[in-house]
């Protein structure tokens, strides 16, 4: 499956093209993507992403995870990033936001 | 007889429904245009419960004068004269607009090559656009990063927005007025044409008061409000969170009046805190831990098989002594007696007590009403406080004290108490749109579910500040305003850019900031500035470029959903309200609205596809309403995908023309969602410590760290003097304050002419508002004119009031009057009013860095002229 995924506002500081294009085999999760993020951007993109000393692992207030309309955000444990992503799309986008504004 | 009759026929006489402006309350009008003349606004009779109550107020009738001002900038403009500085007249030339939106293109595009940050945008909290695109806009031009909102920290509620945020999941707080029975107010506007829902509060208060409700203000000043009042307690300015802390120390240590119930079941008062502060927890869990008064033991706060949650006494467990945070509070607050509140503030002691013992016995605490068929606690009492109260030194001290007033009586978020604005909204019934909720965070406590950013809790992050409102090392604060600090010294500061383009919409930051020449300073630090305009006022002499904007009664705009901040002109009860802002005449000359304007620009800037993204997450749009970024949208076909998206497919652009508003029921377990939902509050702001102990970290790193002071991050609130208080050199010896009157808005309604006109009956809105014996004691008398002297140098001029309506030892300055410009005839003219940042300081010391809110009374000699 190719996924897309989109960096905005600060993220663009880290991932100068602002977009990139993985191939990841499917069914993949939101969970998936954000390892082979960390993966591929090492230490300084796992920082940005997740927040690990508040119990349970989660995603970090400045972080808001966009695809086709549904949004997660640091509210969400990364247990909860078990969604598959695009089930039955070859092509799937994702964007990576500042929560410039919540609510779910 | 027949000719005059198909003539009238033929006529235009329309009523056109839309939003408000002229403040930030977002009321919903109707405007009447005869033959394609606006000539009539009034409240719209379908927004009965909110969106101003079916009513409008002055200021909103007053729009008119706006839309027709002679004095409006109608044509770009470019500037001739290269020397910038107070007074110096630009040398406006009239340009085209293609002329305009290419050079500010090009200045844009050189300064994103260099770094988008270099960029900043400056918004006021007026300025009611829809909050989604304003976001995508600013995301997609410097990546929201460096933003600078007009009035934020001298004369927003950053203290009270972060208490909102903790205590109520909101960005602010309302008071069930249907059920209220005595309210308290410091230093707030509520219910005469200020603060939120400006046009319905007054309505709600007063149809409360005629109920049986009793309003008690505390006010240097006999303020609108306090006027309205059963009575007006004068108070010295920056001591309201003293009195406040007494009479916790009142209710929880001598009259017994709290409400254990609530403090057990919804707050964090039986979590047990330790000799460090922090809590005790759980060995295997790490959760907090309570003492079971039933079975004599500690257990996680979460448990089951709690039979009865302690609040008082103390504890050992695993071999410390720990009490619960309830405890805490009582053992703290004992040092504040009413006799010491007296000493401070003025306020008899006799009068603290009386004043507590009615709120406290009025909160009925155990009582229920039923609502809706649900038995809800009954705690008509509410505390609501704004500027007036928090505009000083110790920001957060004052803002949790008056929050916890409430709390401990359990007036919180049930029946005839204070309430969020509006933590909980579960959609419209066909969609679920807009949606948010609080939820829980760490230790149980509720973290807000919509907020303008990360919402402040105990997942806030402290970062080495890179923006110039040096906002993320106070996480706590809704908005920064360390600007003109970082831009005066960018490398003291560490900023890895340099500041190039600044890009200005809807405000006048030179007269809402602080020390004027230094504000100035700090914008010709920009090589290039720009403006949106309805005006050329005074922050404009600096601009370079001039874009003429079209008013709000020119343009469409969707400024309520889908922000909880744009939210402010639904009811807190009743039901749900959105409206649609059109235009009621197209735009005038050359003016062009603020989306049209922003959309060339980001054509111009290949940044469509950011916009897009960045609108599809914040305006919770949702498949098949999405925006597509290989596409380019108009601003009515984006508001057309946003309406559908949150009411329907029938619910589109041009229905909301036509009818201009939809209601939808709000539900107990909206208004009241405490008792729908497991979260709990903090009495006992346990994760101060924590931050406090992150902030200092950060501190450590940076150069300029010492200047910055935290020391207020503690779990519980003190009281401590603001630099005014302080001062004791011969002379010094008024207290001069800024109030809000309900005339103007901030800086920005003093051309209007009507207004004008208005403000010229009423003494407070224009003068200098000084106590009647202490000008007899001085020889001034009514309509002097004089000179006041700020302890840090700041001068400026004004003509007195005297009256027996404003603390002897205070001098009252309203609003932002004492405009200058040349291009402001109305405003510019002598006698209308003083600006009160003349006397104000750029100085770290003048502001509670926890919240990033400025200090804003100062003592001054006065002279006459």
């Amino acid at each position: 499956m190719e996924v897309k995924v989109r960096f905005y506002g600060q993220f663009r500081l880290l991932v100068e093209s602002g977009k990139i294009t993985l191939h990841i085999d499917p069914p993949a999760t939101l969970l998936d993507l954000i390892n082979h993020l960390c993966q591929q951007y090492g230490d300084k993109m796992k920082r940005m992403l997740i927040r690990e000393d508040t119990g349970k692992p989660r995603l970090k207030p400045e972080v808001h995870i966009a695809v086709k309309g549904k949004s997660w955000d640091f509210t969400s444990d990364l247990v909860a990033l078990n969604e598959v992503l695009g089930e039955n799309d070859r092509e799937i986008e994702v964007f990576f936001i500042p929560p410039l504004q919540g609510g779910k | 007889m027949a000719l005059v009759k198909e003539l009238k026929a033929e006529k235009e006489d329309v009523w056109i429904p839309s939003v408000c402006n002229i403040c930030y309350s977002n009321c919903t009008i109707r405007a009447r245009r005869v033959d394609g003349v606006l000539v009539k606004i009034e409240g719209h009779p379908e927004a009965a419960n909110a969106g101003g109550g079916g009513r409008i107020c002055a200021k909103g009738q007053s729009g008119i004068m706006l839309l027709y001002d002679p004095n409006r900038v109608n044509y770009p403009l470019k500037r001739t004269n290269p020397e910038k500085g107070i007074g110096i007249d630009p040398g406006w030339q009239r340009i085209s607009w293609d002329e305009a939106l290419d050079t500010l293109a090009a200045k844009l595009k050189e300064a994103r090559q260099k770094d988008p940050r270099s960029i900043t945008l400056t918004f006021s909290a007026v300025d009611t656009l829809s909050f989604g695109f304003t976001a995508a806009w600013w995301m997609a031009l410097n990546y929201f990063s460096n933003w600078w909102v007009s009035g934020a920290g001298p004369h927003c509620g950053n203290g009270e927005h972060a208490m909102a945020a903790i205590l109520h999941g909101a960005i602010h707080t309302q008071v069930d007025y249907d059920h209220c029975n005595y309210l308290l107010m410091f230093g707030c506007g509520a219910g005469a044409g200020m603060y939120y829902n400006a046009t319905a509060s007054m309505r709600w208060i007063a149809d409360a008061k005629v109920r049986g409700m009793k309003v008690v203000v505390l006010d240097p000043l006999l303020s609108t409000p306090a006027e309205r009042a059963d009575e007006w307690i004068p108070i010295k300015p920056g001591t309201d969170g003293y009195v406040a802390l007494s009479m916790i120390n009142l209710l929880v240590n001598e009259y017994n009046l709290y409400d254990a119930e609530h403090l057990k079941t919804h707050t964090n008062a039986p979590y047990l805190i330790k000799k460090n502060g922090k809590y005790m927890r759980d060995r295997e869990t790490s959760k907090p831990l309570v003492w079971d008064a039933g079975e004599g033991k500690a257990k996680t706060y979460d448990d089951p098989t709690i039979k009865d949650f302690a609040l008082t006494g103390t504890y050992g467990v695993d071999g410390e002594t720990c009490c619960p945070g309830f405890q805490a509070l009582k053992d703290h607050v004992k040092k504040y007696t009413p006799e010491g509140a007296a000493s401070i503030s003025g306020v008899p002691a006799g009068t603290i007590r009386r004043i507590t013992k009615e709120f406290g016995e009025a909160a009925r605490i155990g009582s229920s009403i039923e609502i809706e068929g649900h038995k809800l606690p009954h705690r008509p009492v509410g505390v609501l406080y704004f500027k007036g109260a928090q505009a000083h030194k110790h920001t957060l001290w004052t803002a949790m004290a008056l929050s916890l007033l409430p709390e401990i009586v359990g007036a919180a978020d049930t029946p005839g108490s204070l309430l969020g604005s509006n933590p909980r909204c579960l959609g419209y019934p066909e969609t679920g749109l807009p949606r948010w909720e609080p939820i829980e965070g760490p230790d149980g406590l509720l973290i807000a579910g919509s907020w303008i950013g990360p919402p402040p809790s105990a997942l806030s992050e402290v970062k080495v500040p890179e923006n110039i409102s040096l906002q993320e090392i106070s996480p706590l604060s809704v908005l920064g305003t360390g600007q003109p600090f970082t831009l005066l010294d960018p490398a003291k500061y560490g900023l890895k850019y340099t500041p190039e383009v600044l890009l200005m919409t809807g405000c006048n930051v030179i007269m809402t900031h602080t020390e004027i020449p230094k504000v100035a300073e700090a914008i010709k630090r920009f090589p290039f500035v720009a403006s949106l305009s309805l005006h050329l006022d005074e922050v404009t002499e600096f601009a370079d470029l001039i874009l003429p904007e079209a008013s709000y009664l020119e343009r469409y705009d969707l400024p309520q959903p889908p922000t909880l901040a744009g939210y402010h002109n639904s009811a807190i009860l009743k039901e749900w309200l959105t409206s649609l802002r059109q235009p009621i005449v197209e735009p005038l000359y050359e003016r062009k609205p603020r989306h049209e304007i922003i959309f060339h620009l980001l054509d111009k800037l290949d940044l469509w596809q950011d916009f897009a993204a960045t609108y599809n997450m914040v305006a919770q749009l949702r498949e098949p309403y999405l925006l597509d970024p290989n596409k380019r949208y108009t601003w009515t076909e984006i508001l057309d995908l946003t309406l559908k998206s949150h009411f329907g497919e029938d619910h589109n652009l041009e229905w909301f023309k036509k009818n201009g508003v939809i209601k939808w029921k709000k539900k107990p377990e909206e208004s009241y969602w405490k008792h729908f939902m497991k979260l709990r509050v903090p009495i006992y702001f346990e994760w101060f410590v924590d931050l406090r102990e992150r902030t200092e970290e950060v501190l450590r790193q940076l150069t300029y760290g010492e200047e910055l002071d935290f020391s207020d991050l503690q779990p519980l609130p003190d009281w401590g003097p603001c630099a005014s208080h302080e001062e004791k050199r011969p002379g010094f010896d008024l207290y001069a304050f800024y109030y809000r009157v309900p005339t103007h808005t901030f800086s920005s309604t003093y051309n209007n002419a009507w207004l004008d006109d208005l403000g010229q009956i009423d003494p407070t809105v224009y003068n200098l508002v000084m106590n009647e014996d202490y000008g007899k004691k001085k020889g001034l008398k009514e309509g002097d004119w004089v000179w006041i002297e700020s302890m840090y140098g700041g001068r400026t001029k004004g003509k007195l009031h005297l009256t027996q309506g404003v603390h002897p030892e205070c001098l009252a300055i309203a609003n932002c009057g004492g405009h200058w410009s040349k291009y402001l005839p109305i405003a510019s003219q002598p006698e209308k009013g003083s600006c009160f940042e003349w006397l104000m300081k750029l100085d770290p010391k003048c502001v509670d860095w926890t919240v990033q809110n400025w200090d804003l009374c100062v003592k001054v000699k006065v002279d006459k002229a």
